[in-house]
């Protein structure tokens, strides 16, 4: 199936779309797409096919939130965790990920006629090589793309991802450009994975599950967040509405504790002394680009 | 225009159905604390929880005002439930200003006086022959910030050249983040309200917490402090998303 799905909504959904974006629809949306192996089982299929289906309602959903007017949507795609699943499994994720994204760089026009960006967020190193070198090319021949924005987290988990940041700015200090005065929960926030990306506003997590299982911790610490029983596959329009709803809400609440988290920033360093952590973001996102370019046009020993 | 007429109906329908649910759940907090007077506590308590342990239960409290009472009827309950932990976040720091209330209802229960993340120490709660469980009032400021104040701790090892970057590893910098706060991560957290949110709560601690929801805390009768532990047994902990 494609990256790229035209709406083809019936006249109830459009009318339900219309009805939920009469009120606050949120910028930025993330999702736990949980449930695809026990689809599987459930529809007594490989757990690959679970897993097929499982992307062909990422497909069908993207269309929705951009009909809704969201306009950036996270996905976790593979944590960290499932390198522990039976090897066949993870082999079959992986062919997975090398077909879509191969279709994706096939696909690169429509994308831009779309102006779809995508992003991976996650440790690409622990990657193997010729699907980094699929993902770096996906991200660097859509990052002008401007319209809506894709963060697919891949080979990632959020206590990694701040492990790095805190690792990152441990060198900064080790290499003069910082000093540990500058380290403050909004350098951090500068130096993520997601640090070109708003915070999310909604978390929506399928198949029952309640756990944030290592998830965008640090980004949705102020969001709030839907749980819902039905398996990812067999997830709809309706039930992203009614996650939608459950956003607006909830929206004055959460505004009130998102307003507190700002106000108790860290204001640790001089001001003067701001322009360090400036230079040293710049550095991280330059080395975060030369990674990309270097992996996006390596050579697969095959 | 007709679609903004039917949004607005539905919120308000919406409303009334939160409105219903709130009010129901303190009619059966009502009926409910009446049994508990009259039911064994602790086997009522030991029974819902069945095989799971619960070192650190959490409760993430948001716009509600809270009596001291609630909060101690939580910690005697955990008590029973043989938890080891038990942290109350409140972004605002509403119930530090109201430590010292808090303290005395504590230790009129037969536990200790309360903790924050200020004075976290690394020496375990009962090594000093504390009384289990150990409460830790928690807000805001312990968050991110707990890892920031982690990330600055270790960026002074590394000027002095005790580590470098390649040095910090995940057992570090937990290790780290755990002591700085107190607390280890929770098996269960809370959320009191309609909404589920960490709410500024420690973003470290919560990977593989189960969150539920609780209308409000405040009257909370045994039987429904039963009924979360139930619910949180029957949670299955599978690996991955």
């Amino acid at each position: 199936m494609s990256w790229v799905r035209d709406n083809q909504m019936t006249w109830l959904q459009k009318l339900g779309v219309r009805i939920i974006a009469s009120g606050r629809v949120p910028k930025h949306v993330a999702f736990i797409m949980d449930g695809n192996r026990r689809y599987a089982k459930k529809h007594n299929v490989q757990t690959y096919e679970g897993h097929s289906k499982g992307f062909d309602r990422l497909a069908e959903t993207l269309p929705w939130c951009s009909e809704l007017g969201i306009k950036e949507v996270t996905v976790y795609a593979f944590s960290i965790e499932n390198f522990k699943r039976p090897q066949e499994e993870v082999d079959a994720l992986m062919d997975l990920a090398r077909q879509k994204f191969q279709r994706l760089l096939d696909e690169r026009d429509k994308l831009k006629e779309h102006g779809v960006h995508i992003r991976i967020i996650g440790n690409l190193e622990l990657l193997p090589e010729d699907l980094r070198k699929l993902m770096a090319q996906a991200i660097l021949i859509t990052k002008d793309n401007n319209r809506s924005i894709l963060n697919i987290a891949y080979a990632y988990t959020a206590r990694e991802e701040i492990l790095q940041t805190v690792k990152q700015a441990v060198g900064g200090v080790t290499d003069g450009v910082l000093s540990p005065s500058n380290v403050t929960k909004e350098l951090l926030s500068k130096t993520l994975y997601t640090n070109k990306s708003p915070t999310p506003d909604l978390l929506i997590r399928t198949s029952g599950e309640v756990r944030y299982s290592d998830f965008l911790l640090w980004q949705v610490s102020c969001s709030c967040v839907y749980f819902t029983n039905v398996l990812w596959p067999d997830f709809t329009l309706w039930h992203l509405l009614g996650a939608v709803f459950y956003y607006q809400r909830s929206y004055q609440n959460m505004q009130i504790v998102r307003e507190l988290e700002n106000q108790c920033s860290e204001n640790i360093a001089p001001a003067e002394l701001s322009y360090q952590v400036d230079e040293f973001v710049e550095k991280v996102n330059e080395k975060r680009l030369h990674w990309l370019s270097q992996h996006a046009e390596l050579e697969v020993i095959t | 225009m007709a679609t903004s007429v039917i949004y607005k109906l539905l919120y308000l329908a919406d409303s009334a159905r939160l409105l219903v649910l709130r009010l129901s759940h303190g009619a059966r907090g009502r009926i409910g604390g009446i049994l508990g007077d009259n039911s064994d506590t602790g086997t009522a308590i030991r029974r819902a929880l069945g095989s799971k342990t619960l070192d650190h239960l959490a409760v993430i409290l948001s716009k509600e005002e809270v009596a001291v009472a609630d909060l101690v009827r939580v910690a005697v309950w955990s008590r029973a439930a043989g938890t080891a932990h038990v942290s109350f976040h409140d972004p605002w720091g509403r119930l530090k200003a109201r430590r010292a209330a808090l303290d005395q209802a504590l230790q009129a229960a037969g536990l200790d006086p309360c903790r924050t993340a200020a004075n976290a120490t690394a020496e375990p709660h009962t090594a000093a022959g504390g009384r289990l469980p150990c409460v830790t009032l928690l807000d805001m400021a312990d968050g991110k910030a707990a890892i920031a104040r982690a990330a600055r701790g270790l960026c002074e090892r590394a000027l002095v050249g005790e580590l470098t970057s390649a040095g910090v590893s995940m057992e570090l910098l937990d290790g780290c983040i755990v002591r700085g706060v107190g607390v280890p991560a929770p098996e269960l957290a809370v959320c009191c309200g309609d909404v589920i949110s960490l709410c500024g709560f420690l973003p470290w601690h919560a990977s593989f917490t189960t969150f539920l929801l609780l209308p409000s805390l405040r009257n909370l009768s045994l039987c429904g402090f039963v009924s979360l532990l139930d619910k949180f047994s029957q949670c299955e902990q599978r690996g991955g998303a």
